[in-house]
């Protein structure tokens, strides 16, 4: 009974990373409409900012917002040096898939030039790494960031979408551009903050995403970005709900496969599921059939 | 020089070129699919089964290899077309990942995890008769209803449904052939590599033909295979530069293609107006009524006819 | 990286064409012409694996210039060649056939067992003398065209047996857990070894735990490894896993023993596991502090060299090129692929790096000698266990 909470525990705060990163990336495509695959390589120059600062010795709590910063600055050029353009000259919504995996490709050769090839860890005084013994259950810290972190993201950005102007013009340029230019709303300073806002969360990802695996690699963001990507399908485009759900799901049912079935059913299990979602019901559990916009 | 490199380099950009046409099918209906690798994975097992396995004549066995990438097309067509495009997309993408995992997990077919090694190496004129009888095939269907449908669909949906074009059937067909060219491609990999695995037919592959696509243009079958070639020799080209320069190359002609010139080098559209404009504009019947420049409005890239 | 793998494939291809202008025919049994024998070596020097490879070459090179400065050979040069596989089997395949049809005379390859699987077969239809440096994987040798300088852990009698042994005489280990690499063949084949070795030795394996090679997150293996408490921790996966995983155990209070293979040897898995690290054992097949004087002569030139200090897998790529060269100084005047191969299959022992003897059986190098065992100190350093 001991092990099936600590795998449990163990999956709700994998998932919770998942979550975190599965939410950015709705957030980018419910709002403009860019599946945008580059999103995992956000999450690893989210990581190396931060990883680097903590190797030189400078302590979490500037190293982590400098990372989250590096990552915000990743997703604004991303969007001014290729999306923006690509709006311009009215490409639809293949031709950004395309140019983001054209991002993809070029963040991640960086990565790897800037990390080198071999995976590294996060030196081992930055974070609390002792687990707190409760109730018989290991609770390593991380798993409370995880979990803290989730919370603050999802009520943090539910409340800014709908409780604030910014949020509400957010919203606006989601469903319709052109209107919301005609209601001064400055569609480019929105859709930039929007490609900020989503490429934090996604470096917020990635960094939680090293300490709770020991993992410091170049390849971070491809993992993320596989599991964010079903559970944003399973859950629900733009639904931070839906993304929650799927992504904390994914992450428990990962666990309990790996430790009472084979590990080797894991992967097959989430993209199952995944293809099940989309064959039979695209709009996840919680999105709702969007009519497409003309 | 190593003649023995120049042909194997040779070899490798065609079929590349051929894995991109795989994937030009299907996008020059506006379907996005990755499904090529997947066609061309069951075509490489199949190749290591029959002609290692079994012994067969290489021609019978690449026949076969199309086939079964055309009968892996038909069943997911019955399970996917009915989906809007982007969500084709990803579930394509979706099926690539788990095909990994069955390689992994059928190890009497693909070896497992330790792979298969191909012994069997197909002469070059393989190739090239493969690389003939695809180009003719679509060089066939430009001409004909199903091209004239096809470039119709992908200029502009509306128009087209309203003149009676069956979209459905056109993407189930483009997807089909799609199949049967995967297929293909996949046996003549094996014999190129050498030795496959589960790693072999990723989505890196999906992306790399990809790339050749978009470089080369999805508007006509010439484009597929000059993106491929050019993709073959580019690394090589770049190969000690500095580590990767490759492939941090290879995402900035991705990324700049799609901006200034998305509709890939070849462009039937672009040269026509090209030439109208060497011979000057406004020549009384030449047989446009607005001059070039009021045509260049009207176009649209392959995507954004897609995506709409 | 595994990116853009099936371009590497083509651009090795492409990099005989590139590469400049190779003297005489293509293809061929015989050495290029003149007193300048060429050597191909293919292994990934970039890459997830390039801690190995990178002094596999390195080490190799040191072996050429030896050769070639005390004269071993006689007026004949060695000249090598080195091709990166980037760690991926296409592009390890591409740059071996181009050395085939190129006047090479010999090659070396083979560091990772995934690179490895076609090779007996290839260097058999091509008839090409090759020599594998360090992948483990079953049954690649093959002469007379296929051979391995390196002593197989998994041997009977073995590192991987001998440290079992040694472990069991401790008397306080009854229980073990294994942990593999699931989808890496020479992983699985090695946890089968430890597993055989440790029951034969009385101690009992409760579970062998799998996990995937494309795996980075490991907090649900470790729980179960947990949950049964072995005294002893078997890891048979990638040596940064494998501190993962140690770092994780220690961190939620485990204290049996750990070991694994040598793949935890390197310094960047120090990186990734730190003094959690401290206390993990395993075999080592060569020591820079070794006492032997080709060790020491082999320190000495590799320092003066490269600035570093070799380490088991420098010495692979040295030993691979000293076999090669015994086999040309063995085939007398005139060497040829063929006279080579000969020579070579004639070879019944040689000198290794760490000053060892081994036994040529088979094309197989096998060693009865004492294995050294070696541990993980708190301050990153290693010494020997016990």
């Amino acid at each position: 009974m001991e092990l099936l909470f600590q795998q449990l525990l163990n999956g709700l705060s994998l998932g919770s990373v998942y979550a975190i990163f599965a939410i950015g990336f709705g957030l980018i495509f419910a709002n403009m409409g860019i599946l945008n695959v580059a999103q995992g390589s956000y999450a690893t120059w989210g990581v190396i900012p931060t990883y680097l600062l903590s190797r030189a010795g400078v302590p979490l709590w500037i190293a982590l917002p400098a990372g989250l910063a590096g990552a915000a600055l990743i997703g604004l050029l991303a969007e001014w040096l290729a999306f923006k353009p690509l709006r311009d000259r009215n490409a639809g919504m293949l031709g950004s898939i395309i140019i983001a995996v054209g991002i993809w490709i070029i963040l991640l050769a960086l990565g790897e030039i800037v990390l080198g090839p071999n995976p590294s860890a996060m030196p081992s005084g930055a974070f609390p790494s002792v687990p707190l013994d409760v109730l018989g259950l290991k609770i390593p810290p991380i798993f409370l960031l995880n979990w803290v972190a989730l919370a603050v993201v999802a009520v943090g950005l539910t409340l800014f979408l709908s409780r604030t102007r910014f949020g509400a013009s957010i919203r606006s340029v989601g469903f319709k551009a052109d209107s919301a230019a005609i209601v001064g709303v400055d569609t480019r300073v929105v859709l930039s903050v929007t490609a900020m806002i989503a490429a934090a969360i996604a470096g917020l990802s990635g960094i939680l995403y090293s300490f709770t695996a020991n993992n410091v690699s170049f390849t971070v963001g491809e993992g993320l970005m596989l599991k964010g990507f079903a559970a944003v399908v399973i859950g629900g485009f733009g639904n931070v709900k839906g993304a929650v759900v799927a992504g904390v799901a994914i992450g428990v049912i990962e666990a309990l496969t790996q430790q009472y079935l084979s590990s080797t059913f894991r992967d097959a299990i989430t993209f199952g599921l995944m293809l099940l979602f989309l064959v039979v019901r695209p709009q996840g559990i919680f999105g709702e059939l969007k009519a497409s916009r003309a | 020089m190593n003649a023995v490199s120049i042909l194997s380099t040779l070899e490798f950009g065609v079929v590349f070129g051929m894995l991109a046409l795989s994937m030009y099918s299907a996008l020059s209906t506006g379907l996005l699919s990755m499904a090529s690798i997947m066609f061309a994975g069951c075509g490489a097992f199949l190749f290591a089964q029959l002609t290692d396995g079994l012994g067969w004549p290489p021609v019978l066995v690449l026949l076969c290899a199309a086939a079964i990438g055309g009968v892996a097309a038909i069943v997911l067509s019955a399970l996917l077309l009915h989906l809007e495009s982007h969500y084709i997309a990803m579930a394509t993408i979706a099926i690539v990942l788990m095909t990994r995992v069955a390689v992994l997990n059928l190890p009497a077919v693909t070896g497992g995890v330790n792979g298969t090694p191909i012994l069997t190496e197909l002469s070059p004129l393989y190739i090239a008769g493969a690389l003939l009888v695809a180009v003719w095939v679509f060089a066939r269907l430009r001409r004909s209803r199903y091209g004239l449908a096809s470039e119709l669909a992908r200029e502009d949906t509306t128009v087209a449904s309203t003149l009676g074009v069956n979209i459905r059937w056109l993407r189930t067909v483009s997807f089909i052939i799609s199949g049967c060219v995967g297929g293909l491609v996949g046996a003549l990999l094996a014999s190129l590599y050498g030795y496959i695995d589960a790693d072999t037919f990723s989505m890196d592959l999906a992306f790399t033909a990809l790339a050749a696509v978009v470089l080369g243009g999805a508007f006509h079958w010439l484009g597929p295979l000059i993106g491929g070639v050019v993709f073959t020799i580019l690394p090589e080209l770049l190969r000690g530069w500095f580590e990767r320069a490759d492939q941090l190359v290879d995402g900035v002609i991705l990324v700049v293609i799609m901006i200034f010139l998305p509709r890939g080098l070849v462009d039937p559209l672009r040269w026509k107006q090209l030439v109208r404009r060497l011979r000057g504009r406004g020549e009384p019947g030449d047989g446009m009524p607005a001059g070039p420049a009021a045509a260049e409005p009207a176009q649209r890239t392959a995507t954004e006819a897609i995506g709409s | 990286m595994k990116f853009f793998r099936p371009l590497a494939a083509a651009a090795v291809a492409a990099a005989f064409l590139l590469a400049g202008c190779a003297s005489g025919g293509s293809g061929g049994a015989t050495a290029g012409g003149g007193a300048t024998l060429k050597i191909g070596l293919v292994n990934p020097t970039t890459g997830a694996s390039s801690w190995a490879g990178v002094p596999i070459a390195q080490g190799a090179q040191t072996a050429v210039d030896e050769i070639n400065e005390t004269g071993f050979l006689g007026d004949q040069k060695l000249e090598l060649t080195s091709k990166d596989s980037e760690g991926d089997p296409a592009t390890a395949i591409s740059a071996y056939r181009g050395f085939a049809s190129d006047d090479y005379l010999a090659a070396i390859c083979c560091t990772l067992s995934s690179e490895a699987g076609s090779f007996a077969q290839l260097a058999a239809s091509l008839k090409f003398p090759t020599v594998a440096n360090g992948a483990t994987l079953k049954g690649l040798n093959a002469p007379p065209y296929m051979y391995r300088t390196i002593v197989l852990p998994a041997d009977p009698g073995g590192m991987y047996a001998q440290t079992a042994q040694a472990i069991a005489a401790k008397g306080n280990v009854k229980t073990a857990v294994i942990v593999e690499t699931a989808d890496n063949e020479g992983n699985v084949s090695d946890a089968k070894v430890w597993q055989d070795n440790l029951q034969k030795d009385g101690i009992t394996v409760l579970q062998v735990i799998d996990t995937f090679q494309a795996d980075t997150d490991f907090t649900v293996p470790v729980t179960t490894i947990l949950s049964q408490n072995p005294d002893l921790v078997v890891f048979s996966t990638q040596g940064p896993n494998s501190a993962t995983m140690i770092k994780m155990l220690r961190e939620r209070g485990y204290k049996g023993l750990t070991t694994s293979s040598y793949g935890i040897a390197v310094p960047s898995v120090w990186k990734v596991g730190g003094e959690a690290l401290a206390g993990t054992i395993f075999p080592i097949p060569f020591s820079p502090d070794g006492t032997s004087d080709r060790t020491k002569d082999f320190v000495q030139r590799y320092q003066q060299q490269w600035n570093s200090q070799p380490d088991l897998y420098a010495a692979q790529g040295y030993n691979a090129v000293w076999f090669i060269a015994e086999g040309i100084k063995a085939a007398g005047a005139n060497v040829t692929r063929q006279s080579l191969a000969d020579a070579l299959s004639k070879l019944d022992s040689f000198e290794l790096a760490s000053g060892n003897v081994v036994k040529m059986v088979d094309g197989q190098a096998e060693l009865s000698d004492a294995v050294l065992i070696a541990q993980w100190n708190a301050d990153g350093t290693q010494s020997l266990w016990k």
